[in-house]
């Protein structure tokens, strides 16, 4: 039933201010869950002293199950809310899952369980508090038996999910095509009206270009992910030497993707790209007056994750820059790409249009991206999916 | 159309790839007050800060020649731009940008009273761009990359005399890993102009190097 000694579960269940957060871990009495749980029982700290569930006084549940606090308790409430409702709904959530056979009756004192509790200071409905609870805990258990997520649930699932208390994802541009909007040489309250008139779309990614780099310094795409915190910026550096110091720059002025110059040295362009990895941002190479950038790309070690092209390729050269990169290299077209041309583009597999004027240069700029985005077909991040927990 | 200031050769052009403006300040401070320097605002510099760093340059050292260099490699004109309203003298545009973009930078810089620099950063052989542009850059920057000189390239400096005839008698300067006993050689291969970054930048006595280095070039 259990692997590796111990398994691990989580499940949220509810609404505020009762909502319900467990964190729980099941595993052999005989090995690090047995130590952890004699030694969390014998040595209780100020706020946050372990209790076992009970399904009413006198009755402790099987397997035994420490509750641990995650909030200090500072008074008798608060206690009175974990003792309460809390300890017997954490018992109750074990009890049921026994006895639908999850855990075979002959274990259950061969393993023990330990469960963090989350219980919100302005919690006062016992009715919320219980019924959470028991909802999280029996969810909480049964995914921890299961194995739950699996390694493809993480993998897909990823690139979707925005936590509540950031409110967007890093999106690591996986799922093309994107619009790319390049803000060119403009002064700052220009672009911030740009910005402001762009649609919120997850695939919408901004461009800073070269020059708007250098006139406000790199610190710029900071002051744009503040006004657009969802959004991918691309920091344009094309970078031509002291590859590693400039993308550690654009790196801390939370640039999710950084150019380099496919015309600078080889050595320049693979420090680049490992000094990208660092900060944790992809590299885009920029094919500017590089006339063979399937012959600058063989050169190189290591591969850049994104191709810039400044002409629309066929599929046959999207195909080879793929073989040499990677399967999963994005191709990006940097032509300030006209609406007609845009069919042309997908179906060469192109994953990235850059557009420049022709939006932010337009009298509507709203209209004019969601006339892009129309034709590029593309919607949001989990537009159509009904989600409660999963 | 030489800028007044460049009149006089050679020049030793200090170069702040440092982006760290309270570092860059303090070295600019301790710098010899010397007609012969140039301060150059690096690439780095300029893109944490911003092209505004030329001006804060200017407002330290107001006699001083200070270069932009930019490595412009698109978007020429609009870069020329940004460098002349920041007050720089000078503006260095990358010598593998396209053939019309270098052109429209070097045009746009006479209009506006800069002087372009041509910078060969990984570029083969500066000689065919040179002659296939129509409008000749004032400065040539013969350019080893900083990340050239981990792997040991070595200068190319033979051509200089052949590059001045090109560009109509205009300077070369020469750039990346030039220490003292390098300036001699540098000078008698026909450079106009010393670009010493961390030799001078990241040295415990900056004042004493920067004479060292004026000293050896004979301008002291």
């Amino acid at each position: 039933m259990i692997n590796n000694e111990f398994q691990i579960g989580e499940a949220l269940v509810g609404e505020e201010p009762e909502i319900a957060h467990i964190d729980l871990i099941i595993g052999e009495k005989k090995g690090a869950i047995g130590q952890a749980f004699v030694n969390s029982f014998a040595q209780p700290r100020m706020g946050h002293t372990p209790i076992l569930a009970v399904l009413r006084p006198n009755l402790p549940v099987k397997p035994s199950t420490l509750i641990v606090p995650k909030v200090t308790l500072r008074n008798l409430e608060g206690a009175e809310r974990l003792f309460g409702p809390a300890q017997s709904a954490v018992a109750k959530a074990v009890a049921d899952v026994v006895e639908e056979g999850m855990i075979p009756a002959e274990l259950i004192e061969e393993v023990a369980i330990i469960v963090s509790v989350f219980i919100h200071p302005r919690g006062r409905d016992y009715q919320r508090i219980y019924r959470y609870n028991y909802a999280a805990t029996k969810l909480a258990l049964r995914r921890a038996l299961e194995g739950f997520p699996n390694t493809k649930t993480v993998a897909e699932e990823k690139d979707k999910a925005s936590h509540d208390m950031i409110g967007f994802r890093i999106n690591n541009l996986a799922m093309p095509p994107y619009l790319g909007i390049s803000l060119e040489n403009d002064s700052w309250i220009v672009i911030e009206g740009i910005l402001k008139s762009l649609p919120r779309k997850d695939a919408i990614i901004i461009k800073v270009t070269a020059p708007l780099i250098k006139r406000y310094g790199v610190e710029i795409c900071q002051k744009i992910h503040q006004i657009r915190p969802e959004s991918i910026i691309i920091s344009d550096m094309k970078t031509l030497d002291t590859g590693n110091l400039e993308a550690r720059m654009a790196g801390d002025a939370t640039a999710d993707v950084i150019t380099f110059s496919g015309r600078a040295p080889i050595k320049t362009q693979e420090r680049f790209m490992d000094e990208c990895k660092k900060v944790g941002a992809l590299a885009l190479m920029d094919t500017t007056n590089l006339a063979n950038p399937l012959k600058a790309i063989k050169k190189l070690n290591s591969k850049p994750e994104i191709v810039e092209l400044k002409w629309i390729p066929n599929k046959a050269e999207v195909t080879k820059i793929k073989k040499v990169c990677g399967i999963k290299t994005l191709i990006a077209v940097d032509t300030d790409i006209k609406i007609d041309k845009i069919k042309e583009a997908l179906t060469s597999g192109v994953d990235i249009l850059f557009v420049g004027k022709s939006i932010t240069g337009s009298e509507d700029i709203q209209r004019k991206t969601m006339d892009y985005l129309d034709k590029m077909e593309v919607y949001e991040v989990d537009q159509f999916r009904v989600m409660t927990d999963f | 159309m030489l800028h007044e200031k460049l009149k006089n050769p050679p020049y030793l052009e200090v170069a702040f790839d440092i982006p760290d403006w309270r570092r860059v300040e303090g070295i600019i401070h301790a710098l010899p007050n010397n007609d012969s320097i140039i301060i150059e605002a690096g690439t780095p510099l300029i893109k944490r800060y911003g092209i505004e760093i030329c001006q804060k340059m200017h407002q330290i050292r107001p006699d001083s020649v200070v270069l932009a260099d930019l490595k412009t490699i698109k978007y020429g004109r609009h870069e020329a731009r940004i460098a002349c309203d920041a007050t720089a003298d000078v503006m260095a545009f990358a010598g593998v940008a396209p053939i019309d973009t270098q052109e429209a930078i070097i045009k746009e810089c006479h209009d506006i009273g800069i002087l372009p620099l041509l910078d060969t950063i990984s570029l083969k052989d500066p000689i065919p761009v040179l002659d296939q542009l129509e409008v000749k850059p004032d400065i040539i920057e013969l350019h080893r990359a900083i990340d050239q000189e981990l792997t040991g390239t070595e200068y190319q400096w033979q051509d200089i005399p052949k590059i001045k005839k090109i560009i109509g008698n205009g300077l070369v300067a020469v750039a990346g890993g030039i220490k003292v006993p390098k300036v001699k050689e540098a000078q008698n291969a026909g450079a106009d102009i010393l670009v010493v970054g961390r030799a001078i930048t990241c040295a415990k006595n900056v004042n004493s190097t920067t004479n060292a280095f004026l000293r050896e070039m004979g301008v002291l």
